[in-house]
């Protein structure tokens, strides 16, 4: 068939011409009257029975109005109009059967038995021949000029309508969209004319305002801003929405609702306006604002029950720092309001006592950096109440921009702190008073039982000898009440310093040598590599002593008790190891534990107080070290100690 | 190395001074002058002529280092030791003692049994 001559050519710009006839939107569509006036014309012009406007696709031609025609298609191959589109002018066929191409086409030797064929290209001025405006006849014809030229001029036409048709649709679909979003928003819509008065509210305001939309026609939007607003629309709607180019200005207002109370609003103002032309007038969209506000409400309340203030502190990455958030209560902290915190951390920064700025800043870096909780205790000159203690605690969050956000609360602590003072002070005088009378009782007992002012009648030895003991056991109570208190409080001073630790374990062990004949115990040292420790002297002695009497006051008469010490990695472990009964699981647990001793009877019988291991545990990870046992009852126990090794280096 | 006989012991708790001068007197064998106070000390000192200055640190008044501070612009010092006794032990403070002029500071409660003794050991290291 393809060589047949009455098979019509494909245009060189096929597939381009197939998709601009696509995009027009009007194959398979119903007929239209201002299509159908065309063809109409152009039958009645050329004095033919049929005019068709044909549009052809990949497969056949369709016919967008057909004047004196019942076919709506054809297939391409027998179609005279793909024939005519491969040229830019009219086609024209005067008897179709003096002519090779289309002597034997189907529609000349069948219906409609076309004998005259005259079509004029659709183009749609891009180069693309969408179809052809066609006259046809059953009968030979010959169209003259003024027949041609009007053929011409109407299919001009045909295609400005296609063009013009589109672009109504493309309006419509828009206008149905605008129509959609503006009943559908999750807002208040409201146009305005360029005076402020309201030419359509969407239904959105019943909902936010309660007005119905037709109430609110050609009313004064200025009429819905609350009064403290009221001269907003001068300065800042009209002004800056005359030279907005098209942005939407927003601002947070309060809307009036009919029944009078305010609404928080988003509010969005965009000028409506034509390219290159002043405005009509102004889109405004109002955003229920009233859950925001509500959370904020609720987390004012809240805030205001506890005690001291809550806030949001940031530090951005430029080091620039602001509260996003502060509770009213940072007036009982810093004696500001949240609204001069916001952006003003210097403000905070210089109430706090200049002692404590320096510690206070470097725990907010350390906090940043190791996203570590921030927990401290600073002193704030208050404007009204005078210096106070504070303690603030937040947790600090990354956040994508690389700033840091801490969530937390600080707590006016002044009384608390003047509690400690008092208790501190109260600690340390009653351990005075306590201790100058006892130094008399103790050396008064002393000197009569060690003979100082004669023999000593036998029935009284017993009694005068309890009398000293208890005396010393009240004495060594008060020396560990006044330690531990210093431990609790942070008052002891570590002086660390590298120790040779051979030496300072014979002097203990020799110091420990007159107690452990007493019990009838020998205590012996085992020389260990001779290292040198990072330890405070005076306080590791300290530790030694608890650990070497608890193991000769347990140890069973004529048991042993050794002193050594072995290097394990970084540290030096230092053991005490006895032949006592070992320590029971049950009480394992709680051995370092303040007031802790295996079997209350202990006391009396032991003479301790059940302070010296919470003591020594206390000061032993003072020293940055370690302390525990090893036991099997029955077996003896093992105490040991890891104190830190002293390399060149490491000394403090 | 001179004898050590003659003992000024400042204190102002009379049960603590008459348990300090039975150690000393009873045990030790010296001679004991007790003074109740700073200004006692200050009064008596050069009548008694020491060998040797027990001083509290904690008294009302005048305390223990205001008291050798006065001392010291009317005896020798360098010649008659002083000894402070406190129930302060952390070491920083014995540092300052020494600091002040004390031979060696004797910590309270102190063992009565051992009291001369430990004087004995001051003495013989200040004229050693």
């Amino acid at each position: 068939m393809s060589n047949h001559p009455g098979h019509p050519a494909t245009p060189l710009n096929e597939s381009e011409r197939l998709a601009a006839l696509l995009a027009y939107e009007l194959l398979d569509t119903p007929s239209e009257a201002m299509f159908d006036r065309i063809t109409a014309l152009a039958a009645q012009i050329c004095g033919t029975p049929i005019a068709l406007i044909s549009l052809i696709d990949a497969e056949r031609q369709w016919f967008k109005s057909r004047h004196g025609l019942d076919a709506e298609q054809t297939p391409r191959e027998m179609a005279f109009c793909a024939h005519a589109i491969n040229g830019q002018t009219l086609f024209e066929v005067d008897n179709t059967l003096l002519d090779p191409r289309f002597c034997d086409n189907p529609l000349v030797t069948g219906a409609p038995d076309i004998r005259f064929y005259a079509g004029v290209p659709l183009n749609d001025g891009q180069g693309h021949n969408l179809g052809t405006l066609c006259v046809i006849d059953r009968q030979p014809r010959h169209l003259n000029d003024a027949q041609r030229q009007a053929l011409h001029l109407l299919a001009e036409q045909a295609t400005q309508l296609f063009e013009l048709r589109l672009q109504a649709r493309r309006q419509h679909e828009q206008a149905a969209l605008h129509k959609a979003m503006f009943r559908s928003a999750g807002a208040a819509v409201l146009v305005t004319d360029l005076d402020g008065l309201i030419q359509q509210a969407s239904p959105g305001v019943s909902t936010l305002l309660g007005y119905q939309p037709a109430q609110l026609q050609q009313q004064p939007l200025e009429q819905l801003l609350t009064s403290t607003l009221r001269r907003l629309p001068e300065d800042s709607l009209r002004k800056p929405l005359a030279q907005t180019e098209g942005l939407g200005q927003v601002h947070e207002v309060q809307l009036r609702h009919c029944d009078g109370h305010p609404v928080p609003v988003l509010l969005t103002l965009t000028p409506i306006s034509l390219e290159d032309q002043p405005p009509l007038g102004y889109l405004c969209i109002a955003h229920d604002l009233s859950y925001r506000e509500e959370a904020l409400q609720r987390l004012q309340k809240i805030a205001e029950h506890l005690p001291g203030m809550v806030y949001q502190f940031q530090l951005d990455p430029d080091g620039q720092s602001h509260f996003p958030y502060t509770s009213q209560g940072v007036e009982e902290i810093y004696g500001l309001s949240p609204e001069a915190v916001a952006h003003d951390t210097l403000r905070v920064f210089q109430v706090i006592h200049p002692d404590d700025q320096r510690r206070v800043q470097e725990g907010i870096y350390l906090s940043a950096r190791d996203l570590s909780l921030w927990h401290q205790e600073y002193r704030v000159m208050h404007p009204r109440k005078g210096l106070i203690w504070v303690e603030g605690r937040a947790s600090p969050q990354r956040q994508r921009d690389g700033s840091v956000l801490w969530h937390g609360f600080i707590n006016d602590i002044s009384a608390r702190k003047q509690m400690e003072r008092l208790k501190s002070e109260f600690v340390s005088t009653v351990s005075h008073e306590l201790r100058t009378p006892l130094t008399s009782i103790a050396g008064s007992l002393g000197l009569v039982n060690g003979g100082a002012l004669g023999e000593v009648p036998p029935s009284m030895a017993d009694m005068l000898k309890i009398a000293e003991q208890n005396s010393q056991r009240l004495r060594q109570l008060i020396d560990d009440l006044l330690d531990m208190d210093k431990l609790i409080a942070g008052k002891m001073t570590f002086n660390l310093q590298p120790l040779a630790l051979e030496t300072l374990l014979a002097e203990c062990c020799a110091s420990h040598q007159g107690f452990a004949q007493q019990h009838g115990i020998r205590l012996l040292h085992s020389p260990g590599p001779g290292l040198q420790v990072l330890a405070d002297p005076f306080r590791l002695q300290q530790v030694l002593s608890n650990l070497l009497s608890n193991a000769l006051k347990f140890s069973p008469a004529q048991g042993e008790v050794l002193l050594s010490s072995q290097l394990h990695g970084d540290v030096v472990r230092i053991l005490v190891s006895d032949q006592g009964p070992g320590i029971s699981a049950d009480f394992a647990g709680r051995i370092f534990e303040k007031f802790s001793q295996a079997d209350a009877s202990d006391r009396r019988q032991k003479g301790g107080t059940g302070l010296g291991l919470a003591i020594s545990k206390e000061l032993i990870e003072r020293m940055d070290g370690q302390i525990g046992f090893d036991s099997t009852p029955g077996q003896g126990s093992t105490f040991w100690i890891d104190i830190p090794l002293h390399r060149e280096g490491n000394a403090p | 190395m001179p004898e050590l006989k003659r003992i000024l012991h400042v204190e102002d708790d009379p049960s603590i001074q008459a348990v300090a001068r039975v150690a000393l007197e009873a045990v030790g064998g010296f001679q004991v002058l007790s003074c109740c106070c700073g200004q006692d000390a200050l009064d008596q000192v050069q009548g008694f002529a020491p060998d040797f200055i027990l001083l509290d640190v904690m008294m009302p008044g005048m305390d223990g280092p205001q008291t050798l501070e006065k001392l010291r612009q009317l005896v020798d010092i360098g010649q008659i030791p002083v000894a402070f006794m406190t129930a302060k032990v952390q070491p920083s403070e014995i540092e300052h003692y020494r600091s002040l002029g004390a031979r060696d500071v004797i910590i309270k409660p102190f063992d009565p049994m051992q009291l001369a003794t430990q004087i004995r050991a001051i003495w013989s290291q200040a004229h050693g």
